[in-house]
């Protein structure tokens, strides 16, 4: 043996070792020491079985929303001010309108608006004779600002209410403009946290209209299919609280939601219901009133309660989505992968025995083909799946199904670049060289044939990669790693074989 | 041990006026089929929609979950086996569940699996449980849809200009008609024999993109040499191109073969997840094998370099 091939084999060697040290963790779980380096394989939620959601969020309706607090905001400073506001509204898409008694102080109005709500753009005035309507626009960068911020705070609330499920490993990311992307593992219930992620939770503190307000009222429904007149402004809302929890009232056995409020939530509770003993306040989530009891007393412990006629997952699902925060925009589920446990279990063994049978033919027909050279092969093709796994270990790529499938269309094609080689090398022979210039020219001559497939197959791997979700990515994944492994293992672990290892036959000539 | 003696002489060239006229007449046939079958040809993945896979614990006799289903304002729901090819064959591992998709393409209500699965829990005699539940929106299928056509695009491209570079232009054009070639029967076949598109099938045909060229590509090597060698007198084209695919026949035959007992293990025996993923590489490749011998070298010989 030349230096060069004993210094390549101590390389080779050196992988292999390192190979075994990275997948250990995968093959023997329990058995190995803290300090061991590398972590098992992760497996997508195809195998282990778990949740994929792709979820939209309506960032046309966050426009909205702010613009409908801005316009709540803009009529009680307008009024203040001594300005003859009838009454503010959002409407459109992203209209927000101010409704004047007459037009006296119409410039003044509207050198304000111009001055505190740059982000508002004046459009249009309609002086209808008896009422006088302003309409502004939001600005367009002001709205894209206003979605863009709105997807953010979303994945931070699907990220609070899913710690709470206690999911093991969720990952949730942003996808384009506004999809996120929620993978949950083993998850049993799907629907119960789809529903939880998804409820907006808005929640909101009312006065019950009486006497003169009444002009200004909505009309809300309530729970029980009845509708109240509740004041058009929240005087608090779920910004305040600090946290919630299920409790049961012991006298009424009645299951309720206990709020605690923070401490400026505390301190505006305090004054609220100061300032309204005797009034009812309704408690309003999504725009359904839950109740309106009487304000029998000033409260000011920061601790306030919801009953409503709750069973007990409905109070466990608004303990979780008012501890984690209302969501800026309702959500949509634009796409959903529910995978069973018991069905990734199975997709495993299937994969796996699919891969046994198909390397297994393939083994044996080199063998029986190629001969000694064949054994070179099936050493190759071992080593082979060993690095790719190695490199899926230390990537930290998730294997799917296509992924296993992708293992074993490796194999198939690991297979071609020996085939190439092993052929060339057959027809030196015929040549009449000697053998080890046969085997030379052999991996010479095949060379770029080999990378000039790999290549294209590689380029085409990875538009795949770029183009698929979640299974499919896997499949290219496993599809380009094992690109890589082939050429390595064919090229450099073949040539270093030929060269180690005496590959004659009984009669000296070189058993190919 | 050898499949193909080295003195192989078959005239291949001069059967590609038979081979091209029949791949054309399949070609036809399969354009005829995509556009023949309207919506129905996507499947969830890309027409939007659920598709749920229910377990029981026995088999099933199918009428009744389709009866089940009728009764209910699911009449347009489509039931199949959820099994690779082996379990439906009776091969393989014997396994006593029974697996049954029941798919529902895009409705206004949105993800009904839910309303499903309750409404045939009650119409059922049998328990049976959810292994596998997707619901695909208008929005996510479409885009899946144009990714498709874009990659599909964009490979075809990119080996359009890898091979350019590498041999030379006339030669990346037989490769790219080849492969077209491939993409569009692979696909025909795969929508006659009543598969819907799902993302496994595109992942498929994709691979065909890139793994057929290969063997392309070691028939183009060989011509390549076989052109440029002997100094003497320049042979025809047509000569090099037969003799080229004579002398790399082994190799063609058997790195196709190899990859194809792999594809046809993965088809039979690979589980429901990848049915139509195994299926379409299996079919891709023994087409793309026939037309790197019958197509994209036929083309080198229509441009006529001067």
């Amino acid at each position: 043996m030349t230096e060069s091939t004993k210094k390549r084999a101590w390389f080779l060697g050196a992988i292999i070792a390192i190979s075994f040290v990275c997948l250990a963790p995968t093959f023997f779980a329990g058995s190995l020491p803290e300090w061991w380096p590398g972590r098992k394989i992760k497996l997508g939620l195809d195998l282990k079985g778990g949740s994929y959601l792709v979820m939209g969020v309506e960032v046309g309706e966050a426009v909205k929303s702010t613009l409908s607090n801005t316009a709540l905001s803009l009529r009680s400073e307008l009024r203040k001010e001594d300005y003859p506001v009838v009454k503010t509204r959002q409407t459109g898409d992203d209209l927000l309108q101010i409704v004047l008694l007459n037009n006296r102080a119409l410039e003044e109005v509207k050198s304000y608006v111009a001055k505190q709500y740059p982000e508002l753009v004046f459009r249009e005035v309609e002086d209808a004779g008896v009422r006088v309507t302003l309409s502004y626009q939001i600005k367009a960068d002001e709205a894209l600002n206003i979605e863009k911020l709105a997807v953010d705070q979303a994945i931070e609330t699907i990220r609070n209410r899913v710690d709470q499920y206690g999911v093991a490993e969720p990952t949730i990311q942003k996808s384009g403009a506004n999809l996120i992307v929620v993978q949950l593992p083993d998850v049993t219930d799907i629907a119960s946290v789809k529903k939880t992620i998804g409820s907006v939770a808005k929640l909101e503190f009312r006065l019950v209209a009486t006497g003169k307000e009444i002009e200004e009222a909505v009309s809300l429904p309530h729970r029980d299919g009845s509708t109240v007149q509740v004041e058009d402004h929240p005087l608090m809302t779920g910004d305040a609280i600090k946290t919630a929890n299920v409790d049961i009232d012991p006298q009424t056995n009645e299951i309720r939601v206990g709020l605690s409020l923070n401490s400026v939530g505390a301190k505006l509770f305090d004054r609220i219901t100061a300032d309204n003993v005797g009034r009812q306040l309704a408690i309003v989530l999504d725009g359904v009133i839950q109740s309106y009891p009487v304000i029998r007393d000033r409260i000011s412990g920061g601790n306030a309660t919801i009953s409503g006629d709750f069973m007990m997952e409905e109070a466990r699902t608004l303990a979780i989505v008012l501890r984690s925060g209302a969501l800026p925009a309702p959500l949509t589920v634009e796409e959903e992968r529910t995978v069973g446990a018991s069905l990734g279990a199975d997709a495993i063994q299937d994969g796996v025995f699919s891969f046994v049978v198909g390397a297994a033919v393939v083994l044996i027909f080199m063998v029986i083909y190629y001969s000694k050279a064949g054994f070179l092969a099936v050493f190759s093709l071992l080593l082979n799946i060993v690095l790719m796994l190695t490199l899926l270990s230390f990537l930290g790529a998730t294997l799917t199904l296509p992924g296993i499938a992708g293992i074993v269309l490796t194999v198939g094609m690991a297979v071609d670049a020996n085939i190439i080689i092993f052929e060339r090398i057959r027809e030196e022979i015929g040549t009449g060289a000697s053998a080890a210039a046969c085997v030379e020219a052999g991996f010479a001559k095949a060379h770029w044939t080999i990378m000039d497939s790999n290549i294209t197959t590689f380029l085409t791997g990875v538009i795949l990669y770029g183009l698929g979700t979640g299974p499919i990515k896997g499949f290219a994944a496993t599809l380009c790693l094992g690109i890589l492994t082939s050429v390595f293992c064919a090229l450099f672990v073949g040539h270093l074989g030929f060269q180690m290892f005496r590959m004659r036959n009984a009669k000296g000539e070189l058993s190919i | 041990m050898k499949i193909f003696s080295e003195t192989l002489n078959i005239d291949f060239m001069k059967l590609r006026s038979a081979a091209i006229t029949m791949s054309l007449a399949i070609i036809a046939l399969s354009i005829f089929t995509w556009f023949n079958a309207g919506v129905s040809k996507y499947g969830v993945d890309f027409a939007g929609g659920n598709e749920i896979v229910l377990r029981f614990a026995a088999k099933q006799d199918m009428s009744d979950l389709r009866k089940a289903l009728d009764a209910n304002g699911f009449s347009s729901a489509v039931v199949q086996e959820f099994v690779d090819e082996g379990s439906a064959l009776g091969i393989g591992e014997e396994d006593d569940n029974h697996d049954i998709s029941v798919k529902l393409k895009a409705t206004e209500k949105g993800d009904v699996a839910k309303g499903l699965e309750t409404a045939l829990r009650s119409s059922l005699k049998e328990d049976f449980s959810v292994i596998k539940e997707d619901y695909v929106g208008p929005v996510v299928g479409e885009q899946i849809r144009n990714q498709g056509l874009t990659a599909l695009a964009c490979s075809l491209l990119v080996i359009l200009a890898y091979v350019s570079f590498r041999f030379e232009f006339r030669f990346a054009v037989g490769a790219v008609v080849a492969l077209a070639h491939d993409v569009i029967i692979t696909t025909g076949i795969f929508l006659l024999s009543g598969h819907e598109l799902s993302t496994g099938a595109l992942a498929a045909l994709l691979t065909i993109v890139g793994y057929s060229i290969n063997d392309t590509i070691i028939v183009y090597d060989r011509i390549r040499e076989n052109m440029f060698s002997k100094g003497k007198k320049k042979p025809a084209l047509v000569d090099v191109i037969n003799r080229s695919v004579n002398q790399t026949m082994n190799r063609t035959v058997l790195t196709s073969g190899t990859t194809l007992f792999v594809t046809t293990s993965l088809w039979l025996f690979g589980g429901g997840g990848i049915a139509d993923l195994s299926y379409t590489l299996t079919i891709g490749i023994m087409i793309g094998t026939y037309s790197s011998i019958f197509i994209a070298s036929p083309v080198l010989l229509l441009w006529k370099k001067d």
